[in-house]
C-alpha cells in the first residue's frame, strides 16, 4: 500500500514554494513583498528568497518600481502542457477548430478551472463581432451558456430547476443578451466515462444562434458534441 | 538576515531542483516514470521520491494509478488560467517590441487582423527618419504591404480575397495604406510566407522602404497578431538569416511565448 502525499514527509522548501505560487495566484493584483510573506507566516527575508529562485524559472516576475511579484510566463507554459497532455481536452480542442471552420463562428472550450467555467481555448470565427473573449476568461450562469451546462450537471445548481431539467434533456444551453447585449451563445457539454468535462461554445449574432435544432449551427454544434463520444451517466 | 540567508540557501536550491525536475516535463511528449525523472535529472531515486511527495501534494504534478507515471497536474493550469487574466497581448507586444526596435533603430508596427484587413495597433519608432506612415487605426492593404500577405497567408485566405476585393473597388484616396495589386498576382509572394513563416516587401510598396513582418501566435495557437519592422531599404537586411529578419523572428517568437504559445502540436 502506498502512502498518500499527505502522509508522507516530502521537501519541506517545495511545500512551501508551491504555498506561495498560490498566494500570489489568488490575489488579482501583483504583490508586496512583505503582504505574501505575511499571508504564508514567514519573514519577509526568507520569502524573498523563494521569490528569487521562482523568479529565476520564470514562474513569478517583479512588475514596476515598487516591484511587486505576479506569475510569469513559466506558468502559461505549464499550462498549455496540460491541456496538451490531456486526451479529451485535446479532442475537444481539435472539434472545436474543425467546427469554427465549418460555421464561420467563434468557438470556445471551457473547463471548470477552480470550479469557476473558464475558457482554455478560444477561435475567432469570420462572422465574429469584435470580443475579447479570450482563455483566462471566466463565466457566470448569468452571461453565458457553458457557465449553465456546468451549472446544470452541478450537484449544487444555482439555477432554477425546471431550466437545469430542460438544459439535461435537450443536450444543450442557450444564452442571448450575454456576453454582450448584441450577442448569444450556444454550449454543449462533453463527457468523459459519466462525468461532464468540458463544454464546447459557439457565439455570435442571436439570429444564427437560435436555440431550434434543426437550425445549422445548432445542429453542427450538437454534431461535434456527439463526435466526441461520452455520454451522461 | 544572514542566519535567514544561511537557512534559506538549502530551502532555496531544493526549490531550484523541485523546479528543474518539474521542467523535465516540457521536453518529453507524456508522462514520466520516478525512475526516468531520476536518469534525466541525476538525483536519486529518494531524492526524486521526497520531491514527487511535495509536488503531487501541491497538484503541480499528478501520478496516474494505473501506469503509476507523473504529469504535470491541475495546479499547473490554475496558475496558468490566472496568468491569463491578467495578460494583454497588446501591452506585452509593444513591451518586447520596443527593446527590439531600439536595439537596431528601427520601426516596428503592431496589427492585428480586422474585418476590413490589416489594422495597426501601435507603432514602436526608434529611428529618427519618418518612413513608417502608419499610426495605430492605419489599415494596411490585403495584398500590397508585407503585413496584409502575412495575415492573407496564415489566416483565412477566402477571407482576406474578399476584403482585398473591398479594397481594390476604393476610390482614390483609399482607406487602406500600401499599393493594391489583385489577389491572383500575389500567389508567389503568399508562397514565401507560408514556406518561411515571414513576409517581406523590399522597396515595396513605397520605394527606398523595405518591410519585415512575422506572426505572433497566442494560447489557443492562433494568429493573435503581426509585428513588422519598417525601415530604409538600404539599411534593412532582407536576407532570412540576416541581422534584421532574425531578431524580428525571435522577437515574434518571444511575445507568441508569453502569451503561452508552445509550438503547434507535431502531428495536428
Amino acid at each position: 500500500m502506498v502512502k498518500s502525499p499527505e502522509r508522507q514527509r516530502g521537501v519541506q522548501s517545495v511545500d512551501m514554494a508551491i504555498r506561495l505560487l498560490e498566494i500570489v495566484r489568488k490575489e488579482s493584483q501583483p504583490m508586496m513583498l512583505r503582504d505574501i510573506a505575511v499571508s504564508a507566516g514567514i519573514t519577509s527575508a526568507q520569502a524573498h528568497t523563494y521569490m528569487s529562485s521562482l523568479k529565476k524559472f520564470g514562474m513569478i516576475e517583479q512588475l514596476g518600481d515598487a516591484g511587486r511579484y505576479a506569475l510569469s510566463d513559466a506558468t502559461l507554459t505549464f499550462a498549455r502542457h496540460v491541456i496538451r497532455n490531456d486526451a479529451t481536452l485535446n479532442a475537444n480542442i481539435n472539434v472545436a477548430r474543425s467546427l469554427s471552420a465549418e460555421i464561420q463562428e467563434m468557438v470556445t472550450v471551457d473547463c471548470l478551472v477552480q470550479e469557476q467555467p473558464t475558457v482554455i481555448f478560444a477561435v475567432q470565427g469570420p462572422r465574429t463581432p469584435s470580443l475579447s473573449l479570450r482563455p483566462g476568461t471566466r463565466s457566470r450562469i448569468g452571461n453565458s451558456a457553458a457557465a449553465r451546462i456546468f451549472d446544470a450537471w452541478s450537484d449544487t445548481p444555482e439555477m432554477n430547476p425546471n431550466l437545469s431539467r430542460i438544459i439535461r434533456a435537450s443536450g444543450y444551453a442557450h444564452a442571448e443578451g450575454t456576453p454582450v447585449p448584441h450577442l448569444a451563445s450556444l454550449a454543449a457539454p462533453v463527457f468523459r466515462e459519466g462525468a461532464l468535462v468540458a463544454s464546447i461554445s459557439v457565439i455570435g449574432f442571436p439570429d444564427a444562434m437560435a436555440p431550434e435544432p434543426e437550425r445549422p449551427v445548432l445542429r453542427a454544434l450538437l454534431a461535434a458534441v456527439s463526435s466526441l463520444g461520452g455520454s451522461s451517466a | 538576515m544572514s542566519d535567514a540567508t544561511e537557512k534559506e540557501g538549502r530551502g532555496v536550491r531544493a526549490v531550484e531542483t523541485g523546479l528543474s525536475l518539474l521542467g523535465l516535463f516540457l521536453d518529453s511528449d507524456g508522462p514520466l516514470s520516478a525512475a526516468d525523472l531520476a536518469l534525466r535529472s541525476g538525483l536519486s531515486k529518494a531524492q526524486v521520491h521526497a520531491y514527487l511527495v511535495s509536488l503531487q501534494r501541491g497538484n503541480m504534478v499528478v501520478r496516474d494509478p494505473q501506469t503509476g507515471r507523473y504529469a504535470i497536474g491541475p495546479f499547473s493550469l490554475e496558475l496558468g488560467m490566472s496568468r491569463l487574466l491578467t495578460l494583454d497581448p497588446q501591452i506585452t507586444a509593444s513591451e518586447e517590441a520596443l527593446k527590439v526596435a531600439r536595439k537596431l533603430g528601427q520601426s516596428i508596427s503592431i496589427a492585428v487582423w480586422g474585418r476590413y484587413g490589416p489594422v495597426v495597433t501601435a507603432v514602436v519608432q526608434a529611428n529618427d527618419q519618418l518612413l513608417n506612415s502608419a499610426q495605430p487605426g492605419t489599415v494596411y492593404s490585403v495584398t500590397g504591404t508585407a503585413t496584409g500577405r502575412l495575415f492573407a497567408a496564415l489566416t483565412n485566405e477566402a477571407e482576406a480575397r474578399e476584403i482585398a476585393k473591398l479594397q481594390m473597388a476604393e476610390v482614390t484616396p483609399p482607406r487602406y495604406v500600401g499599393a493594391c495589386p489583385p489577389f491572383d498576382e500575389i500567389h508567389e509572394p503568399l508562397e514565401t510566407v507560408r514556406r518561411t513563416g515571414v513576409s517581406i516587401t523590399y522597396s515595396f510598396p513605397q520605394p527606398g522602404v523595405t518591410a519585415i513582418s512575422a506572426p505572433v501566435y497566442n494560447f489557443s495557437d492562433e494568429l493573435e497578431l503581426a509585428v513588422t519592422m519598417i525601415g530604409p531599404a538600404e539599411e534593412i537586411d532582407i536576407s532570412l538569416e540576416g541581422n534584421h529578419v532574425a531578431p524580428l523572428r525571435a522577437l515574434a517568437a518571444t511575445i507568441s511565448r508569453k502569451l503561452g504559445f508552445i509550438g503547434k502540436a507535431s502531428g495536428a
